[in-house]
């Protein structure tokens, strides 16, 4: 009867326990000094506007494709604005269709594509 | 003899059932926490995620006063092929043990091990995109394979099939899974049918899985600029209905049923790294014949993108 109750002792507390501790990391971790923006970029090449980018964890993807670019030295969402701001390494380029590729592998699409320093821009292909 | 020898039946029900809640809630993708999702995997990215999951099952009205308790650690692994397609790897490390009262006295039966590793791809068919909305939907297939043993022993005997790490049967299925998402909020409708074939002359019920699942982002209020850090707030409902067990060329009157549960929640969100925790509780158990109902299932889990 001794191991029946202490089967039962610790069958209800340690789902309790798991849940305390996962309330108390989620907490810690969602304050608003952890809930800030992650690293920008000052004067950006280019703004991609990309659509159906709507949470943080899926931002990563995209990321993770746009460093595939030859060239490529910074990359930032910005995801209330649905963009995606792109420092090129100098005398760099990259075309519009590179551009668009490397968003659609990550599962999304390229809405509109600004060219805020001309020079990076390459000429398209064919 | 062990007195659970004579009542596989009964023991496979609830074997069945544990064994759906664990594995087929061992949700991969970067979505809900019971349910599965169609948000996108990059190509060439892949997820990581780890699973600590404690389900009882007790109020057992006959004399055997049967108290099981199973602690499953689901490792998921998610790696897109390409933009639409992504694959899938479930692989459950389980521990299963079964208190029950014998004429020889309270006995404690139990196994630990690999289980039924699950392998399904999943494809993008239809896609929507807009500022901040995506729409995705993507059916799925795949298959259950007999990675968990089925013929464990212990000093009563073999262990009744349901205490088994593994089903011994190969077992296809098939879902499709809706998602619609935005800054504040997101939606998942998921339906799944598991078809169970059968292994040494025994075989659980066939498995359908409705689950809808809603989620409201709680932090930050403004999103500001930048990639902030969500903290969403859960709700998920998870509707199963098996089919009864085969045993030889017969059905097993005490076997299959339907569950409903529900399943708050939290999700913190951040770019590689989504920590989440859920409550599932059974809101109807509509089972066949006497058979012991499921308490709570509780879900830690940790997800990283690389």
């Amino acid at each position: 009867m001794t191991r029946k109750n202490l089967t039962r002792k610790t069958g209800h507390k340690r789902p309790a326990l798991f849940l305390l501790l996962a309330l108390f990391a989620t907490a810690i971790l969602a304050s608003p000094a952890r809930a800030q923006a992650d690293k920008q970029i000052d004067k950006p090449d280019i703004t991609l506007e990309v659509g159906g980018l709507a949470c943080p964890f899926c931002a990563y993807g995209i990321e993770k494709r746009l460093k595939k670019i030859e060239g490529l030295a910074e990359v930032s969402v910005l995801l209330e604005e649905g963009t995606v701001e792109l420092k090129m390494k100098d005398g760099a380029t990259v075309s519009e269709d590179r551009l668009k590729k490397a968003v659609k592998e990550a599962g999304f699409e390229v809405k509109q594509i600004v060219f805020v320093n001309e020079k990076v821009r390459a000429p398209q292909a064919g | 003899m062990s007195v659970l020898s004579t009542r596989p039946r009964r023991c496979a029900r609830w074997g069945a059932i544990l064994l759906a809640a664990v594995v087929l809630t061992a949700r991969p993708s970067p979505g809900q926490i019971t349910t599965n999702t169609a948000l996108p995997v990059a190509r060439g990215q892949g997820i990581v995620r780890l699973q600590a999951k404690f389900l009882r099952s007790t109020g057992d009205a006959t004399a055997a006063d049967r108290d099981v308790r199973v602690l499953a650690f689901p490792v998921v692994g998610v790696y897109g092929i390409t933009a639409r397609l992504a694959a899938f790897g479930v692989f459950p490390i389980l521990d299963k043990s079964l208190d029950v009262t014998t004429p020889l006295g309270r006995i404690t039966r139990s196994t630990t091990g690999l289980g039924d590793v699950r392998l399904f791809a999943r494809y993008t068919a239809f896609q929507f995109n807009r500022r901040g909305l995506l729409i995705r939907l993507a059916p799925f297939a795949g298959l259950e394979l007999p990675t968990g043993s089925n013929n464990r022993t212990d000093r009563m005997g073999r262990l009744p099939r349901a205490l088994q790490a593994g089903s011994g049967s190969w077992d296809p299925f098939v879902g499709v899974v809706l998602t619609r998402q935005s800054f504040a909020w997101q939606i998942d409708l998921s339906a799944a049918y598991q078809f169970n074939t059968s292994s040494d002359a025994f075989a659980f019920g066939d498995e359908a899985r409705l689950d809808v699942a809603a989620k409201v982002r709680l932090l930050p209020r403004n999103l500001g600029r930048g990639l902030p850090h969500f903290l969403y707030a859960n709700l998920e409902t998870n509707l199963i209905r098996q089919s009864k067990n085969t045993i030889g060329n017969g059905s097993d009157a005490n076997s299959g049923g339907t569950t409903w549960y529900a399943a708050p929640g939290l999700q913190y969100v951040t770019r590689r790294l989504i920590l989440e925790a859920a409550v599932q509780f059974p809101v109807v158990q509509d089972l066949n014949g006497t058979a012991l109902e499921n308490n709570l299932i509780t879900t830690l889990s940790a997800r990283f993108s690389f």
